[in-house]
């Protein structure tokens, strides 16, 4: 009689273990459907479940947080809003805050200007996108072609639910292979437009800060958006144009460390020469390297050396998001919206003024001291 | 002086609400001594966090170096003698006063012309070898293309820097 006891009470726990597995697959399986279940995700990744169903989890979270990526980059073209927002950038000495009044209309153009200059000129305003106004990207850096590469160099995953300009919103962490915290981002929960932006260096210091601070969704009408006057540079290079400079000696990488892709190339020309725009980025950050022939100028008054991985370089602006070099004939300036780690590991990789050793320079010292005194020159 | 008050510490520590925040960078955007002390702020949060872990690593270093001396004792090392004899005491060999002095007059006068060349050498070896057209890089231009590439605001004044735009005709965008 005890035995059959014993019996009856081992299948009665394993019937409410199966149960309770069945059903938590069942949860799994339902979450891919909304971020709702990746909450719970979260909470039972942190509860220290086994591997393999932690790993199933996690696989489910991101699947989730993609498909709200990749919402957000539609919604950031297809979505008439005007708004403000607040762009705020922690440099190394030097903090830069700027609100911003910005105007997009569907397929159109993304129109920015500083606010409070309303009476500027036509040029304080711009337009955002390619030339031929394909794929025009979105604000707060959300667009199709940077989310391609978001997804290969980082883990995206749904963090829960928040709010951004007392909008009700659903927050995307974007995660280091090694797992620590680059980007969060907050989705607006009906419209999947991007609120707000955190950005974080390699030590999750937060490096920039943008957010709308008022949105208004609804087309404005034409005579609602001020008028955009620059466009981006017309001359795409493609891989053969491309090719074809750097045969004539010009260095134009195609990757950069950090996992900086070459994503757009475009070139225009000034009294100079030609000046050629390289775009790269990783999905998060974003670095112009601009090329073109020559020896940098004496620095301007506000631009100051500093010493970048044992290179020196100018620092154009007090963020240090901007820089300025010359190397072998070429004039390099860089600008960035990356961590200044990043842009060390760029400017490190890039040409610079070749550092000769003692006995080098001295030797070319020698001989040009004897070609100066040579009477058969 | 901060308008903002505990309100700044509390913003670069995270711990503002949403709205508390929106209003606080708000007035960052248009308050510069504030932008400048918010700097300061997590400057100097930054250092004192970063000072607390150098200072455990270097305890931390010190204990371990402790244990890998014999009896465990780093100070035991420091005290023991070194490998070398005990130097001579000065003037005990034939030294200054057999040296001649046209010895003397001559290694000086050779090192003064090899450092008068490599000096020379040195300075001329510096600068590039073919020096090319002189321009400044139009950065604010350049700023606004990137700033279109990757849809990021143009409009940040204050990365606007002024130059002179001797490398780009007129009618540049």
């Amino acid at each position: 009689m005890a035995s059959g006891w014993r019996i009856a009470s081992l299948a009665a726990i394993i019937g409410l273990l199966g149960s309770g597995m069945a059903g938590l697959a069942l949860t799994t399986e339902s979450s891919s459907t909304g971020p709702t279940g990746s909450s719970f995700i979260k909470r039972l990744s942190a509860g220290g479940r086994p591997l393999r169903m932690t790993r199933r989890l996690e696989v489910a979270g991101t699947s989730v947080s993609l498909r709200l990526l990749r919402e957000a980059a539609v919604a950031c073209q297809d979505t008439s809003y005007r708004g403000s927002q607040v762009v705020l950038w922690w440099g190394r000495g030097k903090a830069s805050a700027s609100v911003v009044e910005v105007w997009h209309r569907p397929g159109r153009m993304t129109l920015m200007r500083a606010a409070g200059t309303a009476a500027a000129p036509p040029d304080a305003a711009t337009r955002s996108g390619t030339a031929g106004g394909q794929d025009p990207d979105g604000i707060l850096g959300m667009s199709g072609r940077l989310l391609v590469l978001l997804q290969s160099n980082y883990l995206v995953v749904y963090a829960g639910r928040g709010s951004a300009d007392q909008r009700s919103a659903l927050i995307v962490e974007v995660r280091r292979p090694g797992g620590g915290l680059a980007a969060r981002f907050w989705l607006d929960a009906v419209t999947k437009l991007l609120l707000r932006r955190e950005m974080f260096d390699a030590g999750t210091h937060v490096i920039s800060d943008d957010t709308f601070i008022s949105l208004e969704l609804g087309d404005p009408g034409p005579d609602g958006i001020p008028a955009a006057a620059v466009a981006p540079w017309p001359a795409q290079l493609d891989q053969a144009r491309l090719a074809a400079l750097r045969a004539k000696g010009w260095q134009l990488p195609g990757e950069l460390p950090g996992k900086l892709s070459l994503f757009e190339a475009t070139q225009t020309s000034t009294r100079s020469g030609p000046v050629v725009d390289l775009s790269y980025s990783d999905g998060l950050a974003v670095v112009s390297v601009f090329v073109q022939r020559g020896e940098l100028e004496r620095p301007g008054a506000t631009w100051r050396p500093v010493t970048l991985r044992g290179r020196t370089v100018y620092s154009v602006d007090p963020e240090e998001r901007s820089f300025a070099w010359s190397a072998g004939g070429f004039v390099y300036t860089l600008v960035a919206d990356a961590p200044l780690e990043t842009v060390s590991q760029v400017v490190a990789a890039l040409p610079g003024t070749a550092t000769l050793g003692f006995w080098q320079r001295m030797a070319r010292g020698l001989h040009r001291i004897a070609s100066w005194i040579n009477p058969l020159r | 002086m901060t308008h903002l008050g505990h309100r700044l510490s509390a913003l670069i520590d995270g711990e503002l609400d949403a709205v508390e925040r929106d209003r606080v960078l708000v007035h960052l955007a248009r308050c510069e001594p504030c932008r400048g002390e918010a700097v300061a702020l997590r400057t100097l949060k930054r250092r004192m966090n970063a000072l607390g872990e150098a200072a455990a690593d270097a305890a931390l270093t010190r204990r371990l170096i402790g244990l890998a001396q014999p009896g465990g004792h780093a100070s035991s090392a420091q005290a023991a003698p070194g490998p070398w004899p005990a130097s001579k005491p000065m003037g005990s060999g034939r030294g200054a006063r057999d040296a001649r002095p046209a010895w003397y007059v001559a290694a000086g006068a050779t090192a003064v012309v090899l450092v008068g060349v490599g000096t020379a050498a040195f300075l001329a070896g510096g600068g590039t070898d073919q020096p090319g057209p002189r321009v400044t890089p139009a950065v604010d231009t350049y700023v606004l293309e990137h700033d279109l590439m990757n849809g990021m605001a143009p409009a940040i004044s204050s990365r606007l820097v002024p130059h002179t735009s001797k490398s780009f005709p007129s009618h540049w965008p």
